[in-house]
């Protein structure tokens, strides 16, 4: 069972979220609010898949993905972006960025654990 | 011995002695033929002839004697030319005068004297003619005759000498003035043939023996018919008196002449033509060229008459161009309307002798078109004429008149013109107009000045300049650069004035530094709008993201405790995004001047009461105490229902975001003609920096908790804008442990809009 670590700093996003990946996909679900604590997280749970939301207060999600490119304990862990300012230019830099895709808002939650599993890191 | 007296006329006596002419060799041996005839027919020994000056007697010929002079006073002959007839001593022994006279009592011991007085050409005595003997005679009067004679003969040939001394004097005069004559002076026969030419012609001429020259020969070929007719005409007796013609000279040169001639005849008959000639081929030549210059000159020239100004003498171009005042009946018809009176004034100027000057004159051509004259003439009042002379400007008037437009337009131009020439690599300005001189603040003409010493631009300016000059001239296209340059933008077209002689380039420039500030905020604007869109856009997403995950997981296999959770997201975030959508709505309709105030007479106290209501129940949840400190019941006039809005804003924010903070002060006062609320905190601050952020739309501190308390990011904003409306400000100071959000508004609303109000106010 793959686990997905969630970072947004809207506790009602992560919420649903949540719900959505562990009700409806089956995923092991890890929360944090802000990206000090999503890349300690990622550091220490070394999580299948990254979920990150770009517009944070404080570290923003493109700052976070650098960092976890940067560092060999997570720079394995495929990252993809959730974001609500999602035209098109705006993916295609992301995706540039280093993510394996971008999510809009809003994303439709029963779909949600279908499209991220193939995102994950598979433990062959 | 007596001495004889001196004659009372001595002094001419000595006189026409001393005037005599030499005698020659011819005329002593003319004397000695007479004293030789003397001695044989008069049967003496000795004979003379004698010449007595003042002192002395001397003898140009003597026979009997070997004197060559002797004392005056001394001698026999000083008696005789005391008497107007021969004087004759018979025996000298017997007389009285001369008995004891050292001649006759000592050698040549004469006895006999018979002398006869010669007179000079004007009568006076000028010494004698004597026949003596040592024996005593009785002359006999045959032998005074013969002596007579022979005196005669002598005093003919000193007369005949002084005759011809004289004719040669003559003609030795006339010779030397006709030799030394200027002018051509010859004597032609009737079969013109020359018979006398002066020095002057023969030099002049180079002919070695005029005898020589056949007839007519040194007359040009083609003027021998004229010179012939005037040589027959003369001979004819008619009174023809001057001639012009050419001689030919040695080597065929030619010699204009012209010259009195005249007849000379004998006894009625023609002998000769005299001329007197002057050689005028310079002068001439010299007219020739003058008439040569007037004529073809393109300038207008003519002689004009004093009295009626009609003409004497025109050149081609005058007649060119004064043709249509020279042929027409009135001469002013030509004239355009409003040079008639100046040329008139100018005319009667002429007549009393006032030159006329530089007096532009239009004249209608044959085609019509006006022709412009530069005019300059004066009156010569001897000859009765003016002297005209006038300069067809009509094409220099265009091109000045076409310099003149340039001008103006060169100087009044918004643009920046100047012409500069690249000499030596340096920048030397020709000109530039009065923008440009404006721009680089300069006054005068920089015309010939080097760019490096009219200052104001540096080194390197100018060799930014000298290099973009250069590439204008290497691509040989106009190079248009953007620079900036004495705190303005300017756009500047530099080209190459290909036509000029010198490494010549002229530049236009237009200050576009309003457009580029303008460009520059247009760009801030729509960047601004882009950004809020966007910001917009991602803060709709977001509850909207919220509000459908969370009604779509209802449908999923989910506990009773999450879905009331999902429901309450829901609910949350519904209520987030109506107000959102309200505050942007709000926002848009204040930021673009359409709210309208629903002004009324408000008091401080009724808005406080109403604000401190709506935040108190929020201020108890917090744990924060609420403090109001208002001076009594200020009234104004604003509307209510926003200002209780920006209260309660402002109130809001300190409860939610004083980090630390414990209490929260609101204050009412009046200051001057406005009214001060202020809402303090004791929290931790705000940075220096994050404070002139705050008013800015969407600019939240500490985001995350703002979208927990439901707050849109454009409360402050929204605020400043209400307050704005109201003619009022708002700011904010911070230290840590004091906050303070303010407010001023004015007392009065005098011109403020009133009226309905578009949207119904919220709290």
């Amino acid at each position: 069972m793959p686990t997905v670590l969630v970072v947004d700093d809207e506790a009602d996003l992560r919420t649903v979220t949540e719900l959505a990946l562990r009700v409806v996909g089956g995923f092991r679900v890890l929360l944090a609010s802000d990206g000090a604590t999503g890349v300690e997280l990622a550091r220490s749970a070394q999580p299948d898949l990254i979920l990150l939301d770009v517009m944070m207060p404080g570290e923003s999600g493109v700052s976070v993905l650098a960092r976890l490119l940067a560092d060999p304990l997570t720079s394995g862990i495929p990252v993809a972006f959730m974001t609500a300012r999602a035209h098109g230019e705006e993916m295609v830099r992301l995706r540039a960025l280093g993510a394996r895709d971008v999510i809009a808002k809003p994303f439709d939650p029963m779909e949600l654990a279908d499209r991220v599993r193939p995102l994950c890191r598979s433990h062959a | 011995m007596i001495f004889a007296p001196r004659p009372a006329n001595d002094a001419q006596r000595i006189l026409e002695v001393e005037h005599l002419e030499p005698a020659t060799p011819e005329d002593l041996a003319a004397y000695d033929t007479l004293v030789k005839m003397a001695t044989e027919l008069l049967d003496v020994p000795i004979a003379f002839v004698s010449i007595i000056t003042r002192d002395e007697q001397t003898f140009p010929s003597i026979k009997g004697l070997d004197f060559v002079a002797y004392p005056r006073d001394t001698g026999f002959c000083a008696h005789t030319i005391l008497q107007d007839r021969p004087m004759i001593v018979d025996d000298t022994q017997r007389d009285m005068r001369f008995f004891d006279h050292p001649a006759v009592t000592g050698p040549p011991n004469i006895r006999f004297y018979a002398g006869v007085p010669l007179l000079g050409p004007t009568g006076q005595p000028i010494g004698t003619f004597c026949a003596l003997d040592s024996q005593p005679h009785t002359f006999e009067p045959r032998k005074l005759a013969i002596l007579e004679l022979l005196a005669q003969q002598v005093a003919a040939v000193i007369s005949t000498r002084r005759l011809l001394a004289e004719a040669e004097r003559a003609r030795f005069e006339l010779n030397d003035l006709l030799e030394n004559a200027e002018d051509l002076v010859l004597s032609v026969a009737g079969d013109g043939r020359l018979l006398y030419v002066n020095r002057r012609w023969r030099e002049s001429l180079g002919y070695t023996d005029f005898t020589q020259l056949a007839s007519l020969e040194f007359v040009a070929l083609e003027h021998r018919g004229t010179f012939a007719t005037a040589l027959d005409r003369l001979a004819a007796g008619e009174p023809i008196t001057t001639l012009e013609t050419v001689f030919i000279a040695k080597g065929n040169r030619r010699i204009l002449v012209e010259g009195s001639i005249s007849a000379r005849r004998q006894h009625g008959q023609f002998v000769a033509m005299r001329g007197i000639f002057r050689d005028v081929t310079a002068r001439r030549a010299a007219e020739m060229t003058r008439l040569a210059f007037f004529e073809h000159s393109p300038d207008v020239a003519c002689i004009l008459n004093l009295e009626d100004f009609s003409v004497r003498t025109v050149n081609a171009a005058g007649r060119r161009i004064l043709a249509p005042m020279l042929n027409a009946q009135d001469p002013f018809a030509a004239v355009h309307p409003d040079d008639v009176a100046t040329i008139r004034t100018a005319a009667t100027g002429l007549r009393e002798g006032k030159p006329l000057s530089r007096l532009q004159l239009r004249l209608r051509d044959d085609v019509e078109v006006w022709r412009t004259l530069l005019l300059h003439a004066i009156a010569d009042m001897d000859n009765a004429c003016v002297y005209v002379s006038g300069l067809d400007i009509t094409d220099r008037r265009k091109v000045e008149e076409m310099a003149e437009t340039l001008a103006t337009f060169f100087d009044n131009v918004p643009a920046l013109i100047g012409i500069i020439d690249l000499i030596d690599g340096e920048i030397h300005y020709v000109s530039r107009n009065a923008a440009a001189n404006a721009f680089f603040q300069y006054t005068g003409d920089v015309g010939g000045l080097r760019a490096a010493d009219v200052g104001n631009q540096s080194d390197d300016q100018l060799a930014f300049w000298v290099k973009t000059y250069e590439e204008a001239e290497r691509t040989e296209q106009p190079v248009t650069i953007e620079v900036r340059t004495h705190g303005r933008w300017l756009r500047v077209t530099v080209s190459r004035v290909r036509t000029a002689a010198t490494r010549r380039f002229c530049y236009i420039a237009e200050d576009i530094t309003e457009r580029k500030r303008a460009d520059a905020e247009r760009m801030e604007a729509d960047r601004v709008k882009t950004e809020f869109i966007g910001t917009v856009s991602h803060e709709i997403r977001t509850p909207l993201t919220a509000i459908h995950a969370s009604l779509r997981l209802l449908t999923a296999n989910i506990s009773e405790e999450e879905r009331r959770e999902l429901l309450g997201i829901a609910q949350s975030h519904t209520a987030r995004l109506s107000r959102l959508v309200n505050d942007v709505l709000d926002f848009q309709r204040l930021d673009a001047g359409q709210a309208l105030l629903h002004l009324k007479p408000v008091t401080t106290q009724g808005v406080i009461s109403r604000a401190v209501d709506l935040v108190m129940p929020l201020a108890n949840e917090a744990g924060i105490e609420l403090l109001v400190h208002s001076s009594g019941k200020l009234a104004f006039v604003a509307d209510e229902d926003r200002l209780v809005q920006v209260l309660v804003n402002l109130i809001s924010n300190a409860l939610k975001y004083a980090v630390g903070g414990t209490r929260v002060d609101v204050t009412a006062e009046s200051a001057g003609n406005t009214v001060r609320f202020a809402v303090t905190d004791n929290g931790a601050g705000i940075a220096e920096s994050d404070l002139a952020r705050l008013f800015q739309r969407f600019v939240r501190l500490g985001e995350s908790e703002t979208r927990r308390s439901g707050g849109t990011g454009l409360g402050l904003a929204i605020s400043k804008a209400l307050v704005e409306q109201h003619g009022g400000t708002m700011g904010a100071t911070s230290v840590p442990g004091k906050t303070t959000f303010w407010f001023e508004v004015p007392t009065s609303q005098n011109g403020a809009p009133t009226g309905p109000v578009g949207e119904p106010p919220r709290p």
